[in-house]
């Protein structure tokens, strides 16, 4: 698994069969966290195998919220791995962040 | 919740009415609230100190979104006639914060000014002030600074922070919270005022029964069964419509993906470059940056799309028409919806039964200081909201001289409160409730043998949106120094900036 534009964390290029695990901890607020893939509900632990062929592509809609009792400094951390070893860190997700992120994991080989 | 609010009103100060939409004409609400979103969210990251290049990731997070809007737009239909269509959809809605009733935000009862006759119980106040990084919350009021602290906070420190997981595992050491309070002489440095000497209260508090904490595992588990469900059915109505786009795009015309990551990763770096040493953005900046966003969208692809440079197959045009943008539609109406529905959930879980024990210690220079036990009990008993609080004190030194026993006085207090629909309903969506109050306070002080008996009657009366009076009268038979009755009233004026926000929003719609 690759990021291939530095400024772009939320875009991958994966290789078939690489199984992506996308893990994520709530501090300072309860877990609310729902993850798609494809048109299916992605349940927890948020993982799947990449099966299309190339170029096409996964995409991965996920959304973050914060229950009314979070800290003033709350917020998700989180990070996609593969089994082939790779780990990126996403951008922390803030009450101001965009609580919708999508994800795309474009399948090169 | 101060910079939720800022981030928040920022958005809506970016809404398409506010920047000329040179970049993408006659852009779509779903479009131009997200890009609003986007921007917002990149100024905060800026604020909270990300260079250029990591403020720019709110656009890479919401850009397969905005892609696929994009796309939709150029897809639709001539003068679509459809309940639901690209051009009616609205942004969807987070369900997030909501405006929560027992926050006791006014001044401790025994404050000077206070319109409240009995305190609530409940660990809100110090969870509120919960810190992540260290185990102490301070706040300043006035002359008076307060430390908050408890085992919870301490014991997280070394368990990896105030995350999710420690918060169930370590539930019982929440049950504990401590604080102390120090009279301040010195304003310019808080905590030089930590001294023994300037120590005026400290209290305990163990919660005995109950949590009604939205961070608990409880509410959690309302929140996957009754409201996760919706978050759901739309996150997969538009994976759905994503990936049968992006599939047939990758059948027909994969040199346009192709083409549109470029268009992204063009604009990702040119306005990384634009942020580059800026620490928040100007007006100007928040203008140009969103008609950059809107540009790359209408020119890189709607415009492909839309004159047929690039083909999208009639049965994807279809499904994407008549079966994705209705169903984002039906899932966004239904999460409109779940905001009320979540705030009477709120209601309810807030009113589950609460049992507090506290104690206070009242240290003072001139005389013998004085502890206090209290028990604290909070219950709904329909449709009245009933809190018990008993208790009562002793001295540390009795003074012979004084008459004072080892037993200060003993105290109850009874509160019966509740709510009625507003008779003066500033608008329709204005939903706040008139909330009315009665207590009585019993107090026996050991030394004089006096019985103090007070009455409290309190009505708040919202008089606008977000903005309501709170009025109270109260009798006492005598008080602590006179040995006469008195009666005496309260009124003041309370801002709820939370509503405020919320109405703000909805008539924007």
């Amino acid at each position: 698994m690759t990021q291939p534009d530095p400024l772009d964390p939320f875009h991958f290029e994966v290789s078939r069969g690489e199984e992506i695990s996308i893990t994520e901890t709530a501090i300072g607020t309860n877990d609310l966290v729902e993850a798609s893939l494809d048109g299916n509900t992605l349940e927890r632990p948020f993982k799947f195998s990449a099966t299309k062929t190339p170029p096409h592509r996964h995409v991965v809609a996920m959304q973050f919220d914060f229950d009314q009792d979070h800290t003033a400094n709350a917020k998700y951390t989180w990070k996609v791995s593969s089994d082939h070893g790779e780990t990126f860190a996403l951008p922390k997700v803030t009450p101001s962040s965009v609580l919708d992120p999508g994800l795309s994991f474009k399948v090169i080989a | 919740m101060r910079r939720i609010i800022a981030a928040m009103l920022a958005a809506l100060a970016l809404s398409p009415f506010a920047y000329a939409q040179k970049g993408y004409p006659d852009v779509p609400q779903v479009i131009s609230a997200r890009v609003a979103l986007v921007v917002a969210d990149m100024d905060a990251r800026l604020q909270g100190g990300a260079p250029g290049n990591d403020a720019v990731s709110p656009i890479a997070a919401a850009w397969d979104q905005l892609f696929f809007y994009t796309v939709a737009d150029g897809i639709a239909p001539e003068q679509d006639k459809a309940e639901f269509s690209i051009r009616t959809l609205k942004a969807a809605q987070y369900l997030g914060e909501t405006a929560r009733t027992d926050k006791q935000i006014s001044a401790v009862s025994s404050a000077t000014g206070s319109t409240t006759l009995v305190e609530k119980p409940g660990l809100v106040t110090f969870l509120s002030y919960a810190v992540e990084h260290g185990a102490i919350a301070k706040a300043v009021n006035g002359t008076s600074l307060t430390l908050t602290t408890s085992p919870y906070s301490l014991l997280v420190l070394g368990e990896g922070g105030d995350t999710a997981q420690n918060f169930d595992k370590l539930a019982f050491w929440r049950r504990f919270n401590m604080s102390a309070s120090f009279n301040m002489t010195d304003q310019s440095n808080v905590l030089n005022n930590v001294t023994t000497k300037q120590l005026s209260d400290y209290s305990g508090k163990v919660s005995l029964i109950g949590d009604r904490s939205t961070r608990s595992s409880k509410f959690r588990d309302l929140w996957n069964k009754d409201f996760a469900p919706l978050i759901q059915r739309r996150l997969n109505t538009l994976t759905k419509g994503q990936v049968a786009l992006l599939d047939k795009l990758a059948e027909n015309s994969p040199a346009f993906l192709d083409t549109s990551d470029s268009v992204k990763s063009e604009l990702l770096k040119n306005i990384a470059d634009s942020l580059q040493g800026k620490t928040q953005m100007s007006d100007t900046d928040k203008s140009s940056i969103t008609d950059k966003i809107f540009a790359a969208l209408h020119d890189g692809v709607y415009q492909q799309v839309k004159t047929g440079a690039v083909d999208v197959p009639k049965d994807t045009r279809d499904f994407i028409n008549t079966n994705v943008i209705p169903a984002l539609g039906s899932a966004n109406e239904a999460l409109i919806a779940a905001r009320e529905n979540l705030k009477d959930a709120i209601d309810k879980f807030t009113k589950r039964p609460l049992l507090t024990f506290e104690y206070t210690g009242h240290r003072n220079a001139t005389q013998s200081g004085y502890a206090e036990f209290k028990l604290l009990y909070d219950q709904h008993v329909a449709p009245l909201d009933v809190v018990i609080n008993a208790g009562f004190s002793t001295y540390n030194t009795p003074s012979p001289a004084l008459h004072q026993g080892r037993i200060r006085e003993y105290h109850g207090n009874l509160e019966l409160g509740g709510k009625a629909t507003n008779p003066f309903p500033v608008t329709d969506r204005d939903l706040a409730k008139v909330t009315y109050s009665v207590s009585a306070q019993l107090e026996r002080f050991e030394e004089k043998g006096t019985n103090i008996a007070v009455a409290n009657f309190r009505l708040e009366l919202p008089i606008a949106a977000a903005v309501s009076i709170p009025l109270s009268v109260s009798y006492a038979n005598k008080t602590e120094l006179l040995n006469e009755k008195e009666i005496k009233g309260h009124f003041g004026l309370t801002f709820d900036l939370d509503k405020l926000y919320a109405l703000t929003r909805t008539l924007t719609k």
